[in-house]
This record gives C-alpha cells, structure tokens and sequence, in this order.
C-alpha cells in the first residue's frame, strides 16, 4: 500500500509538472501560437497516457505495461520542449518529437504483458527507436528550419550546412520510411488480432484495434505531409483520437477483472450443486471466456491427470498457447485447469477459477470416495459364502450346501435328488440348465440372473456355474437382492439428479450491503418459500424471520465475502409445510455496495446421498452382525488398516493391531506367505480366495478359514474358525484310512457307491482295481452301472441299488462286471452304507469273482449231459441193432418153422429142408445176440478184471497189439471200464483211420493213477473235437476226475493218453 | 371154378421175410405180383399193378409204411393194405387206425386166415 501510495504521489506530481511545464513554454514561446484544443489534446492524451500507466502499476506492479505506458506520457510531454525560445532546448525537442510514437509501438506491441515476446516484435521496436531517434536528427543537420512551416523559430543549434536539397531528400525520405513503417505496424498488429485464440482477442482486441487504427493513420498523415499539410493534420486528428482511446482501454481491461470475478462467482454457483465435472467445466469455459479450458481430476490410483472424457492429460505436453495451473486442497492434488495463455494476464481471475476448479474437484472427490466405501464394503458382504448346489447335467440335484436364507425347503434331505432346473421357475429353468451345460461343454464359468420366490418375497439371484466333474455342475448361488435394489435406487437418484440439473431452479435475491436490504428478486419458484413472499419486498434480512441465527450468519458470511473477495456458500435446513427442505445460498459480492444471494433448493441431492449414507451404515450394521474376524490391509505395505474382531482368539488380539504389518503378528512365516500370495492372486485376478490354514500352541491347533477380498488398494480378510469341521474331516480321514486299509487286504471286491451310481473319493479296493485295471482316481465320481457293470447288467444293477436305498435291505446277485481281460461274472452283496460324506447316501458293493467256477460248473452240466446223451444213444443202437438182427432172424425161424410144420405131412422132404435152414438162421441169431452183449458190457472185464478183457480186445483187433504193463490187481469197476472203453475207442479209430502197421497199449500206476495211453505208428492228424466217440470219453474220464489228452501230429502217429485218478486208494 | 386168387405185393426191407412170406401167401392161394424193399418202390408198384392186398412193413429204410399207407389212400384209392411189423400193434398206438391201413399183424403171425380177417 506504501510503495502504491508513493507511485501516485510521484507520478501525480510529476505529470502535473511536466504539464504545466508544457503549458508554460507554449504561453511563453515566440513562434508557437496557442491553440486551445491543441493544448487540451496534448494535456489529455499525456495524463491519460499516465494516469492509465499508474493504474496499471499499481494493480498489477509485475506487468510491464504500466511502465511503457508512464513511457509514452513522458515522450509525449517531451513534445513541448519544441515551445521553447531557447535554441538548445528547442533543438532537443525538436529532436525528440517522433520518440513517443516509437515508444506507443512498443507499448502496442508488447502488450498484455508489457514484455516482447517474439524476436520479431522485438526487431520492430528497435527498428522503431532507430527510426524516430535519427529521422529527425538527420534532417537538422542539413535545414536552418526543421520544423515545416514555422515562422521565427529559434536557431537550429544541430545545423552543419544549410543545404537545402539534402534537407529536403533526407526529410522526404524519413516521412517515406515512417509511414511505411507506421502501416506495417498497424499490419502486424491486425495480424496479431487475427491470430488471437478467443480468450486472447476479448482480452487485447479493444486495445489493438484502438491502437493498429492510431499507428495506421499515424502513417496515413506522414505519407500525406507533402501532398497536403492540411490532410495530413486532419488525418493526425484521428490518429490522435485512438491513441487518446489505448490508455482508457487498457485501464479498463485492468478494472475489467472485477467484473470478470463476479462473473467466475456466478460459475460457481453452477459448481457445487452436485453437478458433474463436465458442468463445471463448461461453467468455467464461460466465465473465463475461453472455450478450450478444460478441468482435469487427479486419478490417485493412476497418478495422473485426466479430462472428464477419462482420458489422461499431460500438464508437460500442453498444445501451444496453453497454460496449465493444478488445483490442491491443503497439499493434496486434486486436479488441474488447463486455459488460455492470454489469461496469464488476469492473475486475479485465474486465481477464481482455481477457487472455483478446488470446489468442483474436491465435490467430486467427496462424492467418488463416499461411493467406493460403499462400493467395498458391500464386495465384502458379497464375499461371505453362499449357497452352493452340485447338479448333474439333467439338473439332478447330487448335492447342496447353504443357509437357510438361501432355501426354500422345509426338509433338506429331500432336495437331493430332485431336478433343480424344475425347482425354479419355468423360464429360469431353461436358462440355468443352458448355462450348466454350456460350463460342462466349455468348461468356462457362467453367470445367470434369475428370481425366485422364497416364502412370498421375490428375490433376486446371481448364480454361477462351474464345471465340477465330467458330468456335473456347481451353481454357486449368490443372493443379489439388496444390489439389485441399491442398483434401482441409485439409478432412480441418478435421473433425479439429472432432472433437478435440467432447469436452473435458483432464486436469486440482489442485497444492499447496507442494512442488507433486499433491493431486486427473482424467484423460479415462490411456493416453496421458508418465509411468506411479502416480507422480501423491502425487507431486510433481519425482517425474514429465519429460524435461529440463520439472518446473522447470511450477513456475516456477506461481510466475509466482502473482506475476501471470494464467494461464500452455506447450507441450512427449513420446514415448509412441516417438510424439510434442504437449501444451498451461495453470496457473491457485486462491487462494494451490493452483493448477490443465490438460493437453490437441494433437498433432492441431500436425500440421495443421506440414503446412500444410510446404505452405507446399513451395510456396515449387516457386517456387524456376520460372527467372523475382519481385517482390513493395505497391499502398499501389508498393514492392518481396520480390524474388526467377532470373536477374539488366544492367537490374535485386536488391541494394537492397527499400523502393524502381517509380519509382526506373531504368525508362523509359512501363513504369512500363504495370505501374502493369496493376496497377490485375489489382486491380479480380482476375485476372492480362499486359504485355509492351521496356528497351534500348546493347547492345541486351530483350523481357519480366510477369504481374501481385494478392493482396490486394500484387501479384506475375513477369517472363520473352522477347527470343528476339521477335526470331525480329521476323524473320518483317519476311520477312512483305517477301513481303506481292511478293504485292500481283502480278497472280496469292494465298491462304494453312491445310490445314484456315482462312486466316492476313494471308491475301489485293491481286489477290483486288479480285477478292473483302473485307479482310485479314474474311478472316483465315475458311475459305477456304467464304468463296471456290463451294460447288459447296468439296468439291473442299478435296479437293486435302488432297492437298497429305499429298503434298507441288502441285495444279491451275479452279474457280468467288466474286467480288465474282458467280462467277469462276479456275485455280490450290496449293502447300505452309514453316512459317509454330508448330503450323500452311498452303498457298499462286495462281490466275489466267479468267472472260472461258473465255467467249471457250466462244463460239468454239459458233460452231463453228453453222458446222458450218450446212453440214450447206445440205447437206441442196441434197439436197432436187435431189431435190425437178432429179431428179424428170430421171426423167420419162426415163418419157417410154420411152413415146415404145415409140410411136413405132405412134402416132408421140403419140411426137412427148411428145417435145415432154420437151424441156420438160430445159430446165427444166437451169435449175433452174445455179439449185442459184449457190446454192452464185456463180461471179460466184470468177471476177470481189465487185463484179461485188454487181451481179449487185442486178440480181437485187426492189427498187432502191443500190451505192456497190463495190471494184474483189480482197480474199482468203474476206472476199469473207463480205461477199457479208451484203449477200444482208440484201437477202433486206429483200425479205421490211422493206417497203422502197430500200436501200443500201455497202463501203469502213478501217483495215485492210473495212466492209459495208446500210441500208434500212423499217419497222425486226428482231430479229438471232431467225432462223438473221443468227446463221449472225455466225459466219461471226467466224471472221475480224469483227464484225456490227444497228441497226434501229422505224420507222427497219434497218441491217446488219460489220467483216471483211481479214487479208492 | 375155383375163384381167383388174391394179387399180393410185399414192401419189406429184409430179403429173407419176402422169401419167407411169400412162401407162406403162394401156400395159402394167394398170388404174390411183387416185392418192394422201400417205401418209394412199393408206391411206385402198387400204383403200377394194382394188387388185391399189401402186406406192407412200418419200418422201411426211407419212410415208414404208415406215410406210404396214407400217400397211397389219399386220392380215394383204397388198396387193401396190412401193416406188418415184428413189433407189438400196441408198440404203435393209433398209429394204424389213422394210416387208411386195413390193419395190422405182426410178422410171426402172419397167415392167410389172419390177413382174411381183417380184409373180408
């Protein structure tokens, strides 16, 4: 204030001097004759020149402009020294009387800042200065009388030689210059109007134009001088009239910042009402008059600037002509204003802007970090586990685990087994089991929404289904009703913020500052008035009658803006009609008597967000009440932020938790790195994870559960106690080991299985995996009806499961099982398991492998039946043969003997013929019935044992017969007939197709056996599945447990051996 | 004059029966025509001489005489037509009744009072 006070006393005084010093050398000058209105000009354009450079000092003393300005003044007076009687003092003012003009260029030039900012304005100056100083020097040297037209002026003092030519070709020259130089001045400084960016041209364009107009004409009149002095003067009249306007405009431009602030205050009314970014942007744009300014907000995450349409801005790498300041809040970045250069040289409005930019940025930062502490703490709510339903394909229900608030059935076991997709409703259904087998198919994750109707509530549902199996879904059911419903409110506080942004629904009031009465209103809306409108018409704020201290505060909050030049807002709450409604009035000062009061109406906005302040304590109260232990970590640094304990355990305490870090806890490293990881994966995939992990003292060990959530730069992790649930896993692993073991050692085939066919973890013995060639872990959740039973005995199988689940009683059978060598006929016993695995009923399957026994007894059936077959056979031979024989023979003897009878009388001859005949014919009969008997059964054999019957058979044989070691003791009858029938069997194939010269018989003892063997020295080949003679023994030698083997290679003879175990010894 | 005698032909698959049994008939006035030892033949020559009687055996290598007994009555022919067999008539059931046969004797008793009785 001192040094502003002493610039004016300094400059008033000195400018009156140099005035009334001109105005002296002009009543006392001998060759100037005084003129009025050119004394006046000369007095108004130097004081304005000066009094417009001392303003601009004082306001902005770090511009140069209010320096060139003062410049120019004092050039101008020096004008007046050209009054002057004295020859030296008339010389020098006469010298200097161009400087001014050349000092204007430069005041023009350099204007707003007062500095030259390109080097070609620079050269124009020098060029100027150059000019104006040595034009007129040049030309006294040469004219007695350098001044035109003036009649006894004193003596030139500069003059060499009086030669006219030269005087008159250096002066001409000099007006031609000048005016050349003069126009192209005023050429430049058009072009540099033109080129201004809009901010730039409503801040410069007034004195430009003012200023190109006075230099231009300036020109004009030089280049008019010879032609026509008159012409030339009329036209420096109007050069001088705009150099007369440059200092009023300039001054005005400087005072014009008052107005600008009250126009940036009214911006910010615009700012604060919620609006968003872009609003206050396009606010500002106005009120700075520049139509590429731009807010930008500082992403803390990011670390960057960036514009409302969320692409990052580089304050560095600004486009040409722009300027950026950032905008903070005690510290804190918040943003940043990017705008025109040209308003460089209205510090006081940017510093406005950056006022109003601080409150639209740090509304907005509010507004954002209210809505992500939402955002996380319902990610957290989400977090908690879910119910969770396993299906198969078909939407079989195989297993289901979750809370009550998730279900809708009374009885829980019924659930399983049920089809989901027919549970929920119809459309829903379609599109779940679309999404199932879509996971299934691509093994993708899928998400479904969907509503159901639990106990007369619509609820709202997010299911995901992953691919748990071969065949088999998990739908992870999430309950999203509450989202949903914040998602509607949200969405309907969102249009009523837009609505409310439609209109511009301010009452606007204009107030005295003194006495603060109300001078002009205007009310968008007088209904909903807190006071009746009559006491504003020529009230006071006093008289309105505002509640409380309301009136007080309104007119401090005045005063302050007054004080601070800076807008002031308050926010206050009124009853209309018994309803509150919430008002925003913001105070802009108006010059020093006035200010302007702006009431807006934001109930809506306070409504909207005291409903999300209340979602947001609603979802705290519900964390509240969840019984697991909550910690809040930074991931910068791994840091307990918040610590939310349900239950404190002897491992953990909260007291002191928070500012420690994970590894200061007492923890063993091994979790610490198991949570850190976790972490790091829940960050990188954005999704929770699940860890489990034990601690243990000496008390015991503690199994939890921890679920990390990761919200931004923090993680949550929400830690359950799950020891009970371990130690009872615990337990069953090791009666599972246990029974696991008993179940290898066993021969029996053992399976468990669940009643829907699909095994367990550990579902197959040792025994059945040799049977079957698979693993624990191919057939564990395979199905059993299709991975082991044959599939011509899966129906049944499962049949008989079935059975046993409903019954409760065991079931047998045999069935074909698949093997790893092909199918094996087991028989097994299927029994009701106790629970072993929550939610699921299973079965044990044991079966005993009864594939070679089966075939044993399939074997003797048929072997049975062969000998069956065979006596019926050798029956139906002695029938025919005693048909075909004996009897045919019998009944002739009997025809002859009745024909020999009947002639006997008469022709006795004949009779004793056919007597004859007869005798014949019985002796034959009788042979070929004892050859029918030893065909049934060699009485040899019976009578006298099987060597005597061997001999009997080789006397008999069509070839030699070699007998060795035929035994002299008896063997039980029934190896005696077998032995016997093999050696005729075989000496009757021999004599038919061996075309043998000799065979060998032999049987001997061994081992409790008798061996039989008949070799021959034919021609081999002879095949024992072809004939029903060889099979016939076969069955007979097995009947006693024997065996009978053919070895007959072609060409080699054949060799027929039986072993007959000889049972009595 | 003595009537005619009886045309006989005998079906058996033993040479030794025809021989027998056609001394047996030829004593007892009958004419034996001819001797057939299968089924197929006997056909053929009843067709071809039109006998009085066979004397026809069940037991024939090709068919037995109860199928030639009915091939031969089908076409309302009615050839006088004894089985004969060295089995039992009861061994036969109502095998014999059924063939469109006269009847049936067994082969020891064949005579020409037992072959009378039973064709009139």
């Amino acid at each position: 204030m001192r040094a502003a006070w002493r610039l004016w006393a300094v400059g008033l005084s000195g400018g009156l001097l140099l005035g009334l010093g001109g105005l002296a050398l002009a009543f006392t000058s001998n060759h100037y004759e005084v003129s009025g209105l050119d004394l006046t000009l000369e007095l108004l354009i130097g004081w304005s020149f000066l009094a417009a450079g001392l303003v601009a000092r004082t306001r902005r003393p770090e511009n140069r402009t209010g320096f060139l300005l003062i410049a120019v003044s004092v050039a101008w007076f020096a004008n007046a020294l050209g009054f002057s009687n004295n020859p030296w003092v008339f010389t020098i003012g006469n010298t200097l009387g161009s400087i001014w003009a050349a000092v204007l260029v430069h005041t023009l030039l350099a204007y707003p800042s007062g500095r030259l900012e390109s080097k070609r304005a620079t050269a124009v100056v020098i060029a100027g200065y150059a000019l104006a100083g040595s034009a007129n020097i040049a030309t006294a040297l040469f004219d007695p009388n350098p001044s035109p037209g003036c009649t006894g002026c004193p003596r030139n003092t500069l003059l060499i030689t009086d030669n006219h030519t030269a005087a008159t070709a250096i002066s001409t020259t000099v007006e031609i210059l000048g005016a050349v130089y003069l126009i192209a001045v005023a050429a430049v400084i058009w072009y540099r109007w033109r080129g201004a960016t809009a901010a730039a041209r409503r801040l410069l364009g007034p004195v430009l134009i003012a200023g190109g107009l006075g230099v231009g004409f300036l020109g004009i009149s030089l280049a008019l001088q010879p032609v026509s002095q008159g012409v030339a003067n009329l036209v420096f009249g109007f050069a001088a009239l705009g150099f007369l306007a440059v200092p009023f405009l300039i001054t005005s431009g400087v005072l014009r910042t008052r107005r600008a602030r009250a126009g940036i205050g009214r911006a910010m009314i615009g700012l604060q009402t919620g609006a968003s970014l872009a609003d206050a942007q396009a606010g500002l744009r106005s009120a700075l008059g520049d139509p590429e300014a731009e807010l930008l907000f500082w992403n803390q995450a990011t670390g960057q600037n960036v514009g409302i349409d969320g692409s990052p801005r580089e304050l560095q790498h600004l486009a040409a002509g722009r300027r950026a300041m950032t905008v903070d809040a005690d510290g804190d970045p918040l943003g940043a204003l990017v705008y025109d250069a040209a308003l460089e040289g209205e510090p006081d409005i940017l510093a406005d802007a950056r006022d109003a930019a601080r409150m639209a940025l740090a509304a907005d930062r509010a507004r954002w970090a209210l809505e992500t502490t939402e955002r996380r703490n319902r990610a957290l709510l989400e977090a908690i586990p879910d119910a969770m339903i396993r299906i198969r394909r078909d939407g079989t229900v195989v297993d289901w685990h979750a809370d009550e608030r998730h279900i809708r059935f009374e009885a829980p076991d019924g659930f399983i087994g049920m089809n989901l997709f027919d549970l929920v409703k119809e459309g829903h259904g379609r599109q779940m089991q679309e999404a199932a087998a879509r996971a299934l198919d691509t093994g993708e994750l899928q998400t479904i929404e969907y509503d159901i109707d639990i106990h007369g509530d619509l609820h709202n549902r997010e299911g995901r289904i992953v691919a748990s199996g071969e065949d088999e879904a998990t739908l992870i059911i999430r309950d999203i009703t509450d989202r949903k419903r914040a998602v509607d409110a949200l969405a309907t506080s969102e249009r009523r913020s837009r609505a409310l942004l439609e209109g511009v629904p301010d009452n606007i009031y204009r107030v005295a500052r003194d006495g603060h009465r109300f001078l002009d209103i205007r009310w968008t809306d007088a209904s909903r008035l807190p006071v009746p409108q009559e006491r504003f018409i020529g009230g006071t704020v006093r008289d309105l009658g505002l509640p409380g201290d309301l009136a007080q505060r309104f007119i401090d909050l005045a005063e302050l803006a007054f004080k601070t030049g800076r807008l002031q807002s308050i926010e206050y709450a009124v009853e209309v009609g018994g309803e509150p409604i919430y008002l925003e009035a913001r105070i802009v000062p108006s010059g020093d008597d006035e200010y302007f009061v702006t009431v807006r109406d934001v109930t809506d906005r306070m409504t909207a967000q005291l409903g999300l302040e209340t979602s947001e304590r609603k979802s705290r109260a519900l964390l509240a009440g969840i019984p697991d232990n909550i910690f809040r970590i930074a991931y910068a640094d791994d840091r307990f932020v918040d610590v939310r304990m349900a239950r404190v355990t002897r491992f953990l305490s909260p007291e002191g938790l928070v500012g420690k870090t994970v590894d200061e806890i007492g923890f063993p490293p091994a979790v610490v790195e198991q949570v850190r990881a976790a972490a790091r994966v829940a960050r990188e995939t954005d999704d929770v994870q699940v860890i489990e992990y034990q601690l243990e003292d000496e008390l015991g060990a503690m199994h939890l559960e921890a679920r990390i959530v990761p919200s931004g730069d923090e993680y949550y992790i929400v830690v359950r106690d799950v020891s009970d649930r371990k130690h009872a896993e615990l337990a069953l692993v090791a009666q599972r080991d246990f029974l696991s073991a008993v179940g290898d050692a066993t021969p029996a085939l053992l399976a468990v299985v669940g009643i829907d066919g699909v095994m367990s973890a550990e579902p197959i013995n040792h025994a059945l995996r040799e049977l079957t060639g698979l693993s624990s872990e191919e057939a564990a959740g395979q199905d059993f009806f299709r991975l082991i039973s044959s599939p011509d005995d899966a129906a049944r199988t499962e049949r008989l499961v079935r059975i046993v689940a409903d019954t409760g009683e065991p079931q047998s059978a045999e069935t074909r099982w698949r093997g790893r060598h092909g199918a094996r006929l087991v028989a097994w016993t299927c029994t009701p398991l106790p629970d072993i695995e929550r939610g699921r009923r299973f079965v044990l399957i044991s079966g005993v492998d009864i594939t070679e026994r089966a075939a044993q007894e399939e074997e003797l059936r048929r072997s049975r039946a062969r000998i069956v077959e065979a006596g019926d056979a050798e029956r139906r031979r002695l029938e025919r043969n005693l048909h075909d024989g004996a009897q045919q023979r019998l009944v002739s003897l009997s025809l002859s003997l009745r024909l020999a009878q009947a002639r006997v009388a008469s022709d006795p001859e004949a009779a004793n013929a056919l007597l004859s005949a007869a005798s014949t014919e019985l002796a034959l009969a009788l042979e070929e019935l004892r050859e029918l008997a030893r065909g049934i059964h060699p009485a040899v054999l019976t009578d006298r044992g099987l060597g005597p019957a061997l001999e009997s058979l080789a006397d008999r044989a069509p070839l030699p017969v070699e007998l060795e070691n035929v035994p002299e003791v008896r063997r039980p009858p029934p190896v005696e007939a077998a032995a016997f029938y093999v050696v005729a069997e075989a000496l009757t194939n021999v004599a038919k197709y061996a075309d043998a010269s000799s065979v060998r018989v032999s049987v001997e003892r061994m081992n409790g056996r008798a061996i039989v063997e008949v070799a021959d020295d034919g021609c081999g080949g002879a095949d024992p599945s072809k004939g029903s003679g060889l099979r016939g023994l076969v069955d007979r030698v097995s009947a006693l447990d024997g065996t009978l083997s053919v070895d007959s290679p072609e060409g080699g003879g054949t060799r027929v051996r039986a072993e007959i175990p000889t049972a009595t010894e | 004059m003595e009537p005619m005698s009886k045309t006989v032909l005998i079906v058996d698959d033993h040479p030794s029966f025809r021989g027998m049994a056609r001394a047996l008939l030829e004593s007892e006035g009958f004419t034996v025509v001819g001797e057939a030892e299968d089924g197929a033949s006997a056909i053929e020559q009843a067709r071809a001489l039109h006998p009085d009687l066979m004397l026809l055996d069940v037991q024939l290598p090709d068919m037995d005489g109860f199928a030639v007994a009915a091939e031969l009555t089908a076409n309302g022919w009615h050839p006088d037509i004894v089985l004969t067999s060295s089995r039992d008539a009861e061994d036969f059931g109502s095998l014999v009744d059924e063939s469109g046969a006269r009847g049936f004797v067994p082969k020891a008793e064949i005579s020409a009072e037992a072959i009378a009785a039973l064709i009139g």
